[in-house]
């Protein structure tokens, strides 16, 4: 009984039955439903799916992030994004009343921007593209760049509202009619985007690279650290809120991180210099519009051994880069071109691509830190700084060399053969760069040991190095070195290395032992000049001791003075160094070629406390006779005269007459230029209002204290300097050549969009000159 | 029983920023906290409390018209110290327990109409309290009411008295503001009407899926072009990420879950439990169907969230507690074959 009481008060069948029915009713609902997102699917698909890709031109609008600037280590900036505008023309607009919008726009635009009218008007009427919401003008017509500066847009919208507040009654007949059209003008809007520019130009291209017009790096660091130089796109958009009104809302663009590089622009210039002057000088005289080269490839690197940071890195295949393609005319003839524009190849990931594309990249790589080949003598101070290090050999040790060794059954020469080093101490090996000798070195210390101490040194691997397409060289392994091999690579040929690995590697010779990484970028900043990393200084490992390396530098510097490098001597400075000369492989043959050679000289200064390591490769000079590292040596020493200077370096040897006809060298090379002792700087304002305390001239430019120019600031006819708000600030001589008056009155040329000033009131107390001679080195003798 | 849980814990993974992400994970923890709480008690001991229950639901909705935060233009939010809720994501609840506590009660005594008539009185209150600021969630209310009384109610007649009477309300309502009119209007023609902004996007995100998707995260329209894209429109993004598979995979999820609730309902020792878990049913089904049939534009727009997988954190904790009372009354339950 109890039982069926509770039955009843249970759930009785028959609302089981209707919770089933509503379950039905439920599932029956959920089915339909279901049904209907197929239906849109199936139906509309396609189209909400484009509707979707397209609506970023309108619904929603991408606010694009400005990319990073490149800087150099004083602050002179190497690359920068300028915001632009592209005018865009919604076709659809007008259209919708064609009557009373159509030959007002036509004509306006026309008129202001010297258009087609023809050509405008088909394309706001004709079928295709009469609909269009999205239409760019090409606003200058016979220009490549089609988009409109800041101050263009602005006065193309002065422009348009030139009449808006005046009142009718006070125009002329002709007026009216203007205004009238002007107010009429519709669908014109404008697209934020921007520009790269490489205000430098050529300047450390290799090492720089540049980013193509979608702000896509493509090589050198702008490629490396493109995801920081990017920065991440903001957006504007629409949507509904909860009353169902439609609001916009705005997430702003995260602008792309500066890069601060080690690179020094003027070390950078001097050393481009030598390499033109180089280029020049042994190049052969072309006449089918190619450029002159002396050699097959120039490589150059400048490093600071205290840091392992890059102060200059250059090749002789520097580019424009605010037109990278054009390099291939330096080296192709018009016809070479347009026959690799039409052959296809297969690259490396099996993509094809043409043979111009490929050239392109490879003229645009960095031959510093791409390019692998056998380094030759330049490697001997690393064999000796293991050998020393491991005890396999000592300082006192003396070593016979009769021209050449017999190991196992094949004979390699000394570089003297048929003659003969004879007896020599330790040093003398180096100064001499006598193979023999250190073939006799390396066979103490044993293959175990010889490759050990070539991998702590960084060789068959990459440094890291923060740029593109490193190469890492081809060392060998254990299984495959044998005595022979051992005995060549003790000298630095039958295995490669880069120029960043043989420099970053004698630094650490130089330095009391001490491997860095070496580095092209020192820090990367935020937008507002946080820092965001911090690469300044990045000590790897310490590959010798500092005895073994004071041993070294002692030798390196004997080298300089009495040795194999004596051309590369720099009167005034303690430099030790050592030369390169590599027999270099028939890339076709696999077999040594006769008279093809690499010749380099790589060296530290002041010896003895190295605060620059300076490395030179020629690659095939452009002479009858390669072997001789004395074209390397050259290069070195013309890079040095200059760059010692102007990084402070202090002369402290005697410079001899007999030492400066020995080396055909003028007083004038070895007296110290010192650009900027007698440079007059002043206070200026640029037209934004910021002052800059140190401001002077260079090249009929106004410029800061880094180089960069001011903007708004220019020079008269008169030589009167002024600011951006338009006060005299300072005065240069016009009256020692002409040269002066014209780089005033280009200066002015190609400010034509010079910024009106602001407030002529707001810079009386920069009125003043200020000479300060003293905050600049004083590096007079 | 623990299948039904996981099949919730499942979906709870579609959050947004990690923002929404964490007030979520906290309304769910507490939720879960509260859900494995009240699965432990014996539901029985809710009956006593059910008529105070109600009356606190009276006195947080009338007081959020007074005291309440606005949000998004809404009054619609009570702050506890830190913490915010809304009182209409309680009222559910309160009602079902209210309903299933009065029909368990008046069956057998009361008959057909006057208990029908009763019921909406008593439901009437509350409505009409919730309905001030937020109309839909009075709408569901409402629904729930009906579909409790329908399961207990051994006739059909009444009900079709009572749909008529609702859609004759409807039309008046409608027709009383115009921009309930306007809505209709935007609903025929989405395109057509700056306002239709929000159904136009989320059809565009589910019509550019297609059958399997674009892949879980990789939505181009939750980007700032569908309107809370986290929130009522979250089946949209659904649809578009993981496509038609998807979309019917959640929708099968969901009458798993159902089905599950009718089988306790089934199975429930007495009529109190199991009006409860028609409840709870009833309230979950209207939800999921309400906001589908919203997305995919078969009816008119109107704010209603996604059960479980829609952010709010009220609303989550009290699904998660009505789960526990649905698992408490399944402890209940004479299985088949359960030894007793």
């Amino acid at each position: 009984m109890a039982n069926r009481v509770k039955k009843e008060r249970r759930f009785s069948k028959r609302m089981q039955v209707k919770l089933l029915a509503l379950f039905g009713f439920v599932l029956l609902g959920l089915v339909v439903l279901l049904i209907q997102i197929a239906y849109i699917n199936v139906t509309k698909g396609n189209t909400y799916a484009k509707q979707v890709l397209s609506q970023n031109n309108y619904d929603s609008q991408t606010l694009v992030a400005r990319r990073g600037e490149i800087q150099d280590t004083n602050g002179r900036v190497l690359a920068y994004s300028e915001k632009v505008y592209n005018l865009v023309l919604d076709c659809k607009a007008i259209n919708e009343d064609a009557d009373t919008y159509l030959e007002p726009t036509v004509s306006v635009l026309s008129e202001y921007f010297g258009l087609d009218e023809l050509a405008l008007r088909k394309l706001i009427t004709d079928e295709s593209t009469a609909s269009s919401q999205y239409q760019v003008l090409s606003v200058k017509a016979d220009d490549e760049e089609q988009y409109l500066t800041a101050d263009e847009k602005e006065a193309y919208e002065d422009y348009i509202d030139e009449y808006a507040d005046v009142s009718s009654d006070d125009l002329s007949e002709a007026e009216k009619v203007e205004k009238k059209n002007r107010s009429l003008v519709t669908g014109v809007s404008f697209e934020e985007k921007y520009v790269r520019h490489y205000p430098l130009g050529s300047l450390a291209s290799n090492t720089i690279g540049f980013a193509n017009s979608l702000g896509d790096g493509i090589v050198g660091l702008e490629a490396y650290y493109d995801e920081q130089l990017q920065g991440t796109n903001g957006r504007i958009f629409g949507y509904l809120n909860e009353d169902s009104e439609y609001q916009t809302k705005t997430i702003a663009p995260e602008n792309g991180y500066t890069l601060v590089t080690t690179l020094d622009v003027n070390i950078q210039e001097i050393v481009e210099n030598v390499i033109a002057e180089f280029d020049e000088t042994y190049g052969d005289d072309t006449d089918d519009g190619t450029s002159k080269h002396g050699a097959a490839n120039v490589g150059v690197v400048v490093m600071d051994p205290d840091t392992g940071a890059v102060l200059a890195m250059a090749t002789n295949q520097s580019f424009d880069l605010e037109d990278p393609d054009s390099v291939i005319y330096d080296w192709y003839t018009e016809e070479e071109v347009e026959e690799m524009q039409d052959t296809i190849i297969t690259d490396e990931s099996g993509n094809e691509i043409t043979q111009y594309v490929s050239t392109l990249y490879d003229l645009w790589g960095n031959f510093c830190v791409s390019d692998s080949f056998e380094p030759g003598s330049t490697y001997k101070p690393i064999t000796i700084a293991a050998a020393l290090e491991i005890g396999a050999i000592s300082t006192d040790d003396t070593y016979y060399c009769d021209g050449g060794e017999y190991v196992t059954d094949t004979e390699i020469h000394c570089d003297v053969y048929p003659g003969a080093h004879g007896l020599e101490t330790l040093e003398d090996a180096l100064v001499n760069s006598c193979n023999d000798a250190l073939m006799q070195i390396a066979a103490k210390m044993h293959v175990s040991n010889f490759l050990k101490y070539q991998s702590l040194f960084g060789f068959g691997q990459k440094t890291g190095i923060d740029l593109p397409n490193e190469s890492s060289g081809v060392i060998y392994t254990q299984e495959k070195m044998n005595e022979v091999e051992l005995a060549t690579c003790s000298f630095g040929q039958g295995f490669t290395c880069t120029m960043i690995q043989e420099i970053a590697a004698f630094c650490a010779v130089v330095n009391g032992g001490y491997y860095y990484q070496p580095h092209v970028v020192d820090k990367i900043l935020d937008e507002d000049g946080a820092i965001v990393k911090d690469n300044s200084s990045l000590l790897l490992k310490q590959v010798i001791s500092t005895s073994t390396s004071d041993t070294l530098k002692e030798y390196l510097e004997s080298v300089v003075e009495d040795g194999t490098g004596k051309t590369a001597r720099v009167p005034g400075y303690r430099v030790g160094g050592k030369t390169g000369t590599a027999e270099k492989i028939d890339s076709e043959t696999g077999e040594r070629a006769d008279g093809l050679y690499l010749v380099s000289f790589i060296g530290a200064a002041p010896i003895n406390d190295p605060e620059v390591v300076i490395y030179v490769v020629v690659d095939e000079p452009n002479v009858e006779n390669q072997a001789s590292s004395s074209y390397a040596q050259k290069i070195f020493q013309a890079i040095a005269l200059e760059v010692y200077p102007y990084l402070g370096l202090t002369a402290t040897e005697e410079i001899t007459d007999s030492l400066l006809a020995e080396l055909g060298l003028t007083e004038e090379d070895v007296e110290q230029v010192d650009t900027s002792a007698s440079v007059t700087t002043f206070q200026a304002f640029d037209s934004y209002g910021n002052l800059y305390s140190n401001a002077r001239v260079v090249d009929g430019e106004v410029v800061d204290e880094y180089g960069n120019v001011i903007a708004g600031a220019y020079i008269d006819e008169d030589g009167t300097v002024y600011d951006g708000y338009m006060n005299a600030v300072s005065t240069v001589e016009t009256d020692d050549g002409s040269s002066e008056d014209d780089d005033t009155e280009e200066s002015i040329a190609t400010n034509p969009d010079m910024a009106v000033p602001l407030d002529e009131n707001s810079a009386d107390d920069s009125d003043t000159t200020l000479v300060d001679p003293t905050d600049i080195a004083e590096e007079e003798e | 029983m623990l299948s039904s849980a996981s099949a919730y814990n499942g979906q709870v993974r579609f959050g947004d920023a990690a923002w929404y992400l964490k007030k979520q994970f906290f309304a769910m923890t507490l939720g879960l906290a509260a859900m494995a709480g009240i699965s432990s008690i014996d539901y029985h001991v809710l009956r006593r409390f059910s008529g105070a229950a109600y009356l606190l639901s009276l006195f947080l909705s009338g007081a959020v018209l007074l005291f309440g935060d606005a949000y998004n233009g809404s009054r619609r939010w009570l702050s506890i110290g830190p913490l915010s809720f809304q009182p209409a994501e309680y009222a559910k609840p309160a009602v079902i327990l209210l309903l299933a506590s009065v029909v368990s009660r008046m069956m057998g005594k009361v008959r057909g109409g006057a208990m029908i008539a009763s019921v909406f009185l008593m439901v009437l209150p509350i409505v009409a309290l919730v309905g001030t600021n937020n109309l839909s969630t009075a709408v569901i209310i409402l629904g729930i009411a009906v579909i409790m009384i329908f399961v207990s109610n051994p006739k059909i007649l009444p009900f079709l008295w009572v749909a008529v009477a609702g859609i004759g309300f409807l039309a008046i309502f409608l027709s009383l503001e115009s921009y309930r009119l306007e809505r209709l209007a935007i609903w025929r023609n989405p395109e057509l009407y700056e306002k239709g902004y929000q159904t136009l996007q989320g059809l565009y995100a589910i019509g550019s899926g297609g059958l399997f998707g674009l892949g879980l995260g990789n939505s181009l329209q939750k980007l700032g072009f569908v309107p809370e894209a986290q929130n009522d429109m979250i089946f949209c993004v659904i649809c578009e990420e993981l496509g038609l598979v998807g979309a019917s995979l959640l929708i099968l999820l969901f009458l798993l879950l159902l089905w599950r609730f009718m089988v306790i309902a089934t199975h429930a020792p007495d009529l109190f439990g199991a009006l409860l878990v028609v409840g709870i049913m009833g309230h979950i089904a209207i939800q999921v169907i309400l906001n589908i049939a919203v997305v995919t534009n078969t009816i008119p727009n109107t704010g209603i969230t996604l059960p479980f997988i829609s952010y709010g954190g009220t609303s989550m904790l009290f699904l998660l507690a009505e789960m526990g009372l649905a698992l408490s009354v399944s402890r209940y339950s004479a299985w088949p074959g359960k030894r007793r």
